[in-house]
């Protein structure tokens, strides 16, 4: 569904990512792990068409090559993106915030049912519909965030370290969010984390980066056995265990 | 009672004037110094179908919008939006658009010292005494500040109301997160600027019915424009409109009970009193 080949993102002379490559089936869940620096937020942001750095390689969604697409056609392609730091409109109401993703020529037709749908995903939400998002904790930004993502009728929904700053109980609800995102909606969710307990447990494969190249790629079993991952990523974790 | 109802019929126009440059600065992020050209640009075509054709000011601004809207659509277009695309930073496109629009505005008054001259221009609009509570006002400053309510509501109800003016707010808000949600930001910044040239050129046709201007007095009103833009917030309409009748209510207070000369000296203490006491404007959160 979505093909990553060789993508390479540099800023001036750094280079966030080295011709990485990933493949996304449909309806499934794809993590990219690691450590901070890796590259993971510049390759979806590179997918999603905001990246400031310079951007080459292929991103093929569904056959057809979106890179260099401006950002606003890529979301109507059916790629939604909740980037780090979650970029919902926080001097706005929760209703606002999911209108607006509801903005594109893509989403309208199914505005209604999209909202209803994201009441269900996110029951808080109907409570605080009138509520400034800037004035809710960070686990209910991040619902405002993905619902609003959901309300552009995504074929594919990319999170940017979706559960950071949460704790365990939130933590969990979010993994079970993210699960009815791909179960009952069946869109397919590409998704960025460091938190491997969380994502190994909800992930159909994990594509692994470090320093912008991608060491791993496998199902979740796989890469935990990887040698080269163990040194990596696993290696420091499993030490300190 | 009659300084109350003067400022607030001042301020009523004043909040038309600065909404234009509100949402010149506040979604398109471009700090328009050459918004007040615009204003006599409106107020001198209003003046020249009155006297070429006796044609009413309050059906001018049907023909002044669509030509200012197009006007700065190309300006943002051509000039501004390069200045967009190779700003790095918020702070780098505010230096870059202060400067450009700064030496744009004397280009607007060069060629408009060619077309109209340098003399004052004004006409005799409705200027007639009509009575509220007892006093006389005059009915061109009356009928300009309606115009003004109508146009300021229309805009606050298309801008709450409608999915456009959702994004215009989205845009004002976080044009980053914009981007995110499918709005093409470059297209519709350009529209708003476009739109707050609009209104501010409409603001000049309707402000023309009662004051006399000549081609440089638009660095006036657009230090006008830029107090109660800061003093209501940046992209806060309704900020706006409370802030130029405030403006509007000082004016007249100082100019009926002090010294009509020190209007301009009481409007700009004002504004260094704002950017020092509350910079993020009247209604606005401090910011962290």
């Amino acid at each position: 569904m979505l093909e990553v080949r060789a993508l390479s993102v540099a800023y001036g002379q750094h280079r966030a990512l080295d011709g990485a490559s990933v493949r996304v089936g449909r309806a499934e869940i794809v993590v990219i792990l690691g450590a901070n620096g890796a590259g993971k937020s510049s390759l979806l942001k590179a997918v999603a068409g905001i990246c400031e750095g310079r951007v080459a390689g292929e991103v093929l969604l569904d056959g057809g090559d979106i890179a260099g697409m401006a950002p606003h056609r890529i979301v109507d392609q059916g790629v939604a993106l909740v980037p780090e730091g979650r970029g919902v409109f926080g001097d706005l109401a929760v209703e606002e915030n999911l209108a607006l993703g509801a903005y594109g020529p893509r989403a309208r037709d199914e505005e209604a049912g999209n909202l209803d749908r994201v009441m269900a995903l996110f029951p808080k939400l109907g409570e605080r519909r009138r509520q400034v998002v800037r004035t809710m904790s960070g686990g209910e930004q991040q619902m405002v965030a993905i619902g609003r993502a959901m309300m552009s009728n995504p074929r594919i929904l990319m999170l940017d370290e979706p559960v950071a700053g949460m704790n365990r109980e939130e933590t969990e609800d979010m993994a079970r969010a993210i699960l009815d995102v791909r179960d009952e909606w069946g869109v397919t969710v590409l998704l960025v984390e460091h938190d491997m307990g969380m994502v190994m447990d909800i992930s159909d494969h994990v594509c692994v980066l470090n320093f912008g190249r991608r060491i791993a790629a496998g199902t979740p079993a796989e890469v935990r056995a990887d040698e080269e991952v163990i040194r990596a990523y696993l290696g420091a974790s499993r030490e300190a265990a | 009672m009659d300084i109350v109802i003067t400022g607030l019929v001042l301020g009523g126009t004043y909040a038309l004037i600065a909404m234009g440059l509100n949402l010149q600065y506040g979604v398109a992020r471009i700090m328009n110094l050459a918004n007040g050209e615009i204003l006599v640009a409106g107020a001198f075509a209003a003046f020249w179908f009155w006297t070429a054709a006796q044609l009413s000011p309050l059906l001018t601004i049907f023909l002044v919008a669509p030509v200012a809207y197009v006007v700065n659509w190309l300006i943002y277009v051509i000039i501004l939006r390069p200045l967009v695309r190779r700003a790095k930073s918020r702070g780098q496109l505010e230096v870059d658009a202060i400067l450009t629009t700064f030496g744009l505005g004397f280009v607007a008054v060069g060629l408009m010292l060619a077309v109209m001259g340098g003399d004052y221009f004004s006409y005799s609009y409705l200027s007639v005494p009509v009575m509220l509570f007892g006093e006389p006002y005059g009915l061109n400053r009356i009928v300009a500040f309606l115009a003004a309510v109508v146009i300021c509501g229309a805009l606050y109800l298309w801008l709450n109301r409608s999915r456009a003016g959702l994004a215009i707010r989205a845009i004002a808000t976080a044009p980053a997160s914009a981007r995110l949600v499918g709005i093409d930001v470059p297209r519709l910044s350009a529209r708003a600027f476009a739109l707050g040239g609009a209104v501010t050129a409409v603001g000049g046709a309707l402000i023309s019915t009662f004051l006399t201007l000549d081609a440089s007095t638009g660095v006036i009103f657009t230090l006008k424009a830029l107090v109660i833009v800061i003093m209501g917030g940046v992209g806060d309409v309704r900020g706006t409109i409370v802030a130029a009748l405030l403006l509007g209510l000082l004016e007249t207070f100082v100019a009926v009970l002090i010294d009509p000369g020190l209007t301009l000296a009481a409007a700009y203490l004002l504004f260094v009193l704002i950017l020092l006491f509350r910079p993020q404007g009247l209604f606005g959160r401090r910011t962290t």
